[in-house]
């Protein structure tokens, strides 16, 4: 009789009294249950520590590989405004820190870099329709003063820039070889700074110590940046006409000048003596470099002297040159063995005599002013500052300048900057990622000119990746400590309390939890290969 | 459709759709919760349920609630394929072909209580999938041991861990000798292999039957947030080959752990394998050593 009853009632849709569930267990509030909620806390990726311009380089890379390439040029530029020279000449202290490299390889960041800033030459900055009717005189036109006057002129302030040269760049220029930054991708990256931000640019026009006091007075803020321009020469010989300095050499080559002589011994380890040697290589010289400590020991970036060595380049080490005597038109040097003397490198046993047309000293750069006594309005700025570096520590410095002057105007509240800076934790270590669920990818490593090919002429040696060649590399960075709605949470979640909000804007959340429901298991944080989720005690 | 940036395959489009509701009874960190989730998301809404005693007929929520979009019969717990042959009946009665009969069953309910009727409906060839989610005991009960129960673990019954002498059964081979349309053992904590054992059950006819390892954070003596962890190590370290049965008839493995992890290091990683002596963990290295390098059975 039950049984009938059950089924007219089941007909007739009417569940009262029946065995059968009709509600939702989401009536359960478990997440009564948890001790420890879920929370997101974003964290500081250890590339954006390692750039000294702190690039919000996760945030861009997210743009690049979602394929908005403008929007992703745009944050980039917001940090640092010439990508397409620092993709080049950047040692890429971001790649170094990247924690990918715990894992298979180092995301390509340089690369990326690269890519977006050769995108960005045929796409002007954004400038600036901002007066503050204040004024700015930069000296020099290197990274450290183009940075400088972007810096701002982005925050309404007008500037003028004293070049000595006949054209603007300093040592991106007169410094750093063709084959490592082509002159178009020079002269297209510095005119789009120029005319996007009308910067008014005076070439040829060197100012001497004694102009500063009236430059002062002129403008309402005077930042030096005239960097180190020339090579030292070692002071045991000084005034001998065939020893020259390598960034005079540098830069007459720069110019296309004819270098005199054949045979040159080339005495240093750093950039400017590999630099030199390239480049004179390239003009069809002998060259030897001749360096007191071990390869190992070479202030040069490990890649300059691997492509030098490539190029077949000779380098002698733990070699000194201990006397230097002219006969006519060649120079005879003493070669002797080094020997350390504590800190100190002196000459130790005799090896041999060698003969060069000339000798280049690339052992340390100087000033090429005579600016001493500053006045407390001028702010120092790039190698001038703090001593030979990298050119994104010139430009790192050149902002530094800008916005100490910005902060006297009482301007710097509405200076826009990578949204990242404003975080104090240290950088997330590979450690606190969750990398189980990451698939090994080979990095998208540059092609380079052919060793044999480099040597005839000044065709750049790291040949370029298209944006779209870039596509799966941009794909491979972790975007370590922040989130990208990847899912993993969500699809982990056994009690179905995690949502993923793919159209958050900034002030949302881009993960949602259910407290309601949540156990507090813990899992999420488990799994999250960015090790954005954090437990905390629920109470 | 959620794209997923977690796995080799980056066009995989997971479904958002849920038919497994949040309020369920699953212990926080429950792996068997965690695949019903996945499960349903394979076979969609038109699947029914059967479940006989296990921790999911708990899980599924009091009366008058469920945690199941989908319709679910509760049955005694030693009749979970019986009673779904009897679904399988009636849908085919009413041509309802279409619609999944899905037998869902703990350790317990397969390896011991229900194993007569799995394999009447396997005889019969039943058009089903038998998932047993095996967490290892009876854990719903208070962890007892079942015949699922691996050497050397601990339950309530055997408070000295299980005797060595009585190796975990082994259920596929069972399953094997009944021809069934579909065989695999899998576990949610590798997706894609997960969800492609799945999908090939749901497309096969014929009595399907899958073997999921499901962690339990109580009867495993672990921590809630390690289960997913702990179920990886036991396919990183052998212990649970993620395995599938081919055209040929052999059982295969489906993945190849790239850099295997011992088996000392699975047992330590869990509470309840503490009182495994050395010497046992070695005879446990070497039975897997062997097992391994045979690829097929």
């Amino acid at each position: 009789m039950n049984n009938l009853k059950y089924i007219s009632a089941i007909r007739n849709g009417d569940f009262t009294g029946l065995p059968i569930a009709g509600s939702s267990t989401a009536v359960n509030m478990t997440g009564n249950w948890k001790f420890f909620r879920p929370l997101l806390k974003p964290k500081k990726a250890p590339c954006f520590e390692a750039c000294p311009l702190h690039i919000g380089i996760s945030d861009y890379i997210k743009e690049f590989a979602a394929g908005n390439h403008l929007a992703a040029l745009e944050i980039l530029r917001l940090s640092n405004p010439m990508p397409a020279i620092t993709g080049r000449v950047c040692p890429n202290f971001c790649q170094s820190a990247c924690n990918r490299t715990d894992f298979d390889e180092a995301l390509q960041i340089g690369n990326l870099e690269r890519a977006l800033g050769d995108f960005g030459l045929d796409h002007p900055h954004p400038g600036n329709d901002k007066d503050e009717n204040k004024t700015a005189a930069i000296i020099g036109s290197g990274p450290a003063g183009l940075a400088a006057a972007i810096f701002l002129t982005r925050a309404g302030v007008k500037v003028t820039i004293f070049e000595q040269n006949t054209a603007p760049g300093g040592l991106l220029r007169y410094g750093i070889p063709a084959y490592r930054l082509p002159r178009p991708i020079l002269d297209q990256e510095i005119d789009n700074i120029i005319e996007s931000y009308k910067i008014e640019l005076k070439c040829n026009h060197r100012i001497e110590s004694a102009q500063l006091k009236k430059l002062t007075a002129e403008y309402d803020v005077l930042i030096a940046a005239p960097g180190l321009s020339r090579s030292s020469i070692p002071a045991q010989w000084p005034d001998i006409p065939k020893i020259k300095g390598a960034l005079d050499l540098l830069a007459a080559i720069s110019r296309n000048e004819t270098i005199p002589g054949q045979n040159f011994v080339i005495i240093g380890g750093g950039n400017a003596a590999l630099d030199t040697a390239r480049s004179l290589k390239r003009l069809g010289k002998t060259v030897k470099i001749i360096y007191r400590r071990t390869r190992a020991e070479m202030p040069a970036y490990p890649d300059e002297i691997m492509e030098a060595l490539e190029e077949g380049l000779q380098i002698q080490e733990e070699v000194v040159v201990a006397k230097v005597a002219g006969t006519g038109d060649a120079l005879n040097l003493d070669l002797h063995h080094s020997r350390k003397d504590g800190k100190q490198i002196t000459a130790g046993d005799f090896l041999e005599t060698i003969t060069c047309d000339f000798l280049i000293a690339a052992t340390g750069q100087e000033s090429g002013t005579d600016f001493k006594d500053y006045s407390p309005e001028l702010l120092p700025a790039g190698d001038f500052a703090h001593g030979a570096a990298s050119v994104a520590e010139a430009l790192a410095s050149g902002r530094k300048a800008a916005e100490s002057a910005l902060e006297k105007f009482g301007l710097l509240a509405d200076y826009p900057v990578s949204n990242q800076t404003t975080e104090e934790s240290a950088p997330i270590t590979c450690t606190q990622l969750h990398l189980n669920y990451y698939v090994k990818k080979p990095a998208g490593k540059t092609p380079q000119l052919e060793a044999a090919a480099r040597n005839k002429n000044f065709s750049e040696v790291n040949l370029s990746l298209t944006l779209d060649q870039l596509a799966d590399e941009a794909e491979r960075c972790f975007h370590c400590g922040s989130c990208t709605t990847c899912g993993i949470c969500w699809f982990f979640c056994p009690d179905v309390a995690i949502a993923i909000n793919h159209d958050s804007h900034e002030a949302e959340s881009p993960i949602l939890f259910d407290y309601d429901h949540c156990k507090g298991c813990g899992q999420c944080a488990e799994v999250c290969p960015r090790g954005v989720i954090e437990m905390e005690e629920d109470l | 459709m959620t794209k997923n940036h977690f796995t080799n395959d980056t066009n995989w489009q997971i479904t958002n759709a849920e038919f497994m509701e949040s309020g369920h009874m699953a212990c926080p960190g429950c792996g068997a919760s965690l695949s019903m989730r996945h499960v349903l998301k394979v076979l969609g809404p038109e699947t029914i349920v059967v479940m006989p005693a296990c921790c999911w007929a708990i899980i599924a929520g009091g009366q008058p609630t469920t945690a199941l979009a989908t319709p679910l019969l509760h049955t005694p717990f030693a009749v979970a394929a019986a009673a779904a042959s009897g679904v399988r009946q009636a849908l085919t009665a009413q041509k309802k072909e279409n619609i999944q009969v899905l037998a869902w069953a703990g350790d317990g309910g397969t390896f011991d209580i229900g194993l007569q009727g799995i394999s009447g409906a396997a005889e019969r060839h039943e058009d089903m999938i038998y998932i047993c989610y095996d967490n290892e005991a009876y854990m719903n009960t208070g962890i007892q041991q079942s015949s699922a129960t691996p050497h050397g673990a601990w339950t309530t019954t055997t408070p000295g861990g299980k005797d060595f002498k009585y190796a975990k059964k082994d259920i596929l081979a069972i399953i094997k000798a009944h021809d069934p349309g579909y065989l695999a053992s899998a576990t949610i904590a590798y997706p894609e292999d997960f969800y492609a054992k799945i999908e090939k059950a749901k497309a096969a006819r014929g009595f399907r039957f899958i073997h999921l390892l499901a962690a339990c954070p109580s009867g495993w003596k672990i921590d809630s947030q390690n289960s997913l962890e702990v179920t990886r190590l036991a396919v990183e370290s052998g212990v649970f080959p993620l395995l599938e049965l081919n055209d040929s008839g052999n059982i295969e493995k489906t993945y190849e752990p790239e850099n295997p992890i011992s088996v000392k290091d699975y047992l330590a990683a869990q509470g309840r394998f503490r009182k495994v002596s050395e010497k046992e963990t070695e005879l446990w290295q070497s039975e897997i050593d062997r097992n391994s390098s045979r690829n097929t059975s």
